[in-house]
């Protein structure tokens, strides 16, 4: 984490009226890269995605893109910064002309041609009002306004929900395209982990109102491993296993999801325990379940 | 960034998007059906004239317009047609949002009775009757060029011709309308911290508009007691008469401090309503 990153979150805590949602969450993204945002429902995305939107403030600690407080940043700065929100985008009574007429008044980099081009490939008609789309364009209106000003910034909160897997692909490769171009930094929260595989550089799971994981995703998916210690010959011993996430227990067997430390490996373990060792790889989603769970 | 450019696009974006409450005030105009459609030398009974049932429409207005989503909906669920969410987010300066909305607020409430008070400037003399002795002292001895009609068959006058009767009634409204306007703007940025803001903003909202209700109906067996001479004649002022009379006794303070208490609400309105979470 660096002072330099545009996104960066740092000792963040915020509730609503209850106990908080976010824990002193400390979050960075490096200039130019993807950052899939996972967790699970009402674990804080949506929240700290707001705050960084400036649209909330946290209760504790600071949020910074491109170095400036969102909530008290101008016109001029905001315009490097595009958000598509999960609701609320546009009034239901908004026309889709009236909203893209709106975008080329306020922003000085709006590109008109590239939104003629988005508003074509997503067939979104300019006369329709915005309660008259579908929920999938509806999204896509809220992606073509967050991307046409090709912002230095773009943060995404569940861009592809409720949209089909042609658009979804369409979208993301939009994504890639703009980052091609401009070298945009992206932050999107995704319950779709197809997604993120495809195209985040670095993955962070937040659960307990914390990031549990925050690094690139090829070096999680090397890093956490599944471990089943069996066939104990003095029974399964009440020690915690160093880097583990989560521990089940059964009756002659200990499974644990953990980080493997190449100076301690689960080899050392089971011979230290007089056990045997079985490792396993997971996927994304049994990672993401693992470490969501715990 | 060009911000008079940034202010006409928000102003225009913001008018479209909430026409059904911009249009809402033209149902102040209903108030006035009566007056409209007068016959000439109609006399009419002053506290009719003064009380106006449209300044709950001001204040509704005006919290749909200007208080945070958070007072109007669920904390995390900005789904208000208000687009506030929306226009927050894009390259726009905060204030410049609500200074848009609050001139729609302003200029909602005010077409009508600034209209209303246009047309009385085109025959400004009122006729009252008297209906409440106090008030009727009060008219002739408080309003300038005030008189009681030429008497009638018993020699009895009952009504009072004012010259400009039409123009300081007109003008009462619009000063109504303002302070309701500036009010409830002041109330929603002073319970804004509080935990239960929401329910206090609509209770307090639904108390002004059921409480004198539920009182009138509570008072309908007194009245019912007395005979309907006594109630036609009664000898009190209403507080809408009270105030209408200090209003013009002293009508430069009066709008004075009005002016002022505007200008100082929307200065600190504007900076206070750009730093709120919505």
């Amino acid at each position: 984490m660096t002072n330099e990153d545009p996104i960066l979150v740092q000792n963040v805590s915020r509730a609503y009226d209850g106990p908080p949602v976010l824990r002193d969450l400390s979050l960075s993204v490096r200039e130019g890269s993807i950052y899939g945002f996972l967790g699970r429902n009402a674990s804080g995305k949506t929240t700290t995605l707001r705050m960084l939107a400036g649209l909330i403030r946290p209760h504790s600690g600071e949020v910074r893109i491109m170095g400036r407080d969102p909530f008290t940043t101008g016109a001029e700065e905001r315009q490097w910064v595009g958000y598509m929100s999960e609701t609320g985008m546009v009034p239901a009574y908004t026309k889709v002309g009236s909203v893209l007429k709106l975008g080329r008044a306020l922003y000085p980099t709006w590109d008109a041609a590239l939104a003629d081009s988005l508003v074509a490939k997503y067939d979104l008609s300019p006369g329709k009002r915005f309660s008259a789309l579908s929920q999938g364009k509806q999204r896509l209106l809220g992606f073509v306004m967050a991307i046409v000003p090709r912002p230095k910034v773009l943060l995404l909160d569940e861009p592809a929900a409720n949209l089909d897997v042609m658009a979804r692909r369409e979208i993301l490769d939009d994504i890639l395209d703009l980052i091609r171009d401009c070298g945009c930094t992206v932050l999107f929260s995704t319950h779709i982990l197809s997604d993120i595989e495809r195209v985040a550089d670095e993955i962070g799971i937040l659960a307990g109102g914390n990031l549990r994981v925050s690094e690139p995703l090829d070096s999680l998916k090397d890093s956490i491993r599944q471990v089943r210690f069996f066939g104990f010959k003095d029974g399964i011993p009440g020690e915690q296993v160093p880097g583990s996430f989560r521990a089940i227990r059964g009756r002659d067997e200990l499974t644990v999801t953990l980080r493997i430390n190449p100076a301690f490996t689960p080899e050392d373990m089971a011979r230290r325990w007089s056990c045997q060792v079985e490792t396993r790889a997971l996927s994304l989603e049994d990672i993401f379940v693992e470490l969501s769970l715990n | 960034m060009n911000k008079i450019k940034q202010f006409w696009a928000l102003l225009k974006f913001q008018m479209a998007i909430n026409l059904l409450i911009i249009l809402m005030p033209l149902i102040f105009i209903m108030g006035y059906i009566p007056y409209l459609t007068r016959s000439p030398g109609h006399a009419y009974n002053l506290a009719y004239l003064l009380s106006n049932q449209n300044i709950f429409f001001v204040g509704f207005i005006a919290i749909m317009l200007l208080a945070p989503e958070v007072m109007r909906s669920a904390a995390t669920s900005c789904v208000w047609p208000t687009g506030t969410e929306f226009l927050l987010t894009r390259a726009v300066d905060r204030r410049l949002v609500f200074r848009a909305r609050s001139l729609l607020v302003y200029l909602g409430i005010l077409a009508v009775p600034v209209a209303m008070f246009l047309f009385a400037l085109k025959s400004p003399g009122l006729q009252l009757a008297e209906y409440n002795k106090i008030s009727y002292r009060q008219v002739v001895n408080q309003l300038a060029g005030s008189i009681p009609a030429p008497a009638e068959k018993d020699g009895r006058s009952e009504k009072i011709t004012i010259p400009n009767g039409n123009t300081l009634v007109e003008s009462w409204h619009i000063w109504q309308f303002l302070c309701v306007a500036v009010c409830t703007q002041v109330f929603v940025l002073l319970i804004y911290p509080l935990k239960y803001r929401r329910f206090i903003l609509w209770g307090t909202y639904l108390g002004c508009i059921f409480v004198p209700l539920i009182i009138s109906i509570l008072s309908i067996s007194r009245i019912l007691s007395i005979s309907p001479h006594d109630v036609s004649r009664g000898e009190s002022l209403s507080t809408n008469e009270a105030v209408f009379f200090a209003f013009v006794a002293h009508q430069w303070i009066f709008w004075f401090v009005t002016i002022l208490a505007l200008l100082m609400g929307q200065l600190w309105c504007k900076r206070r309503f750009a730093r709120l979470e919505q």
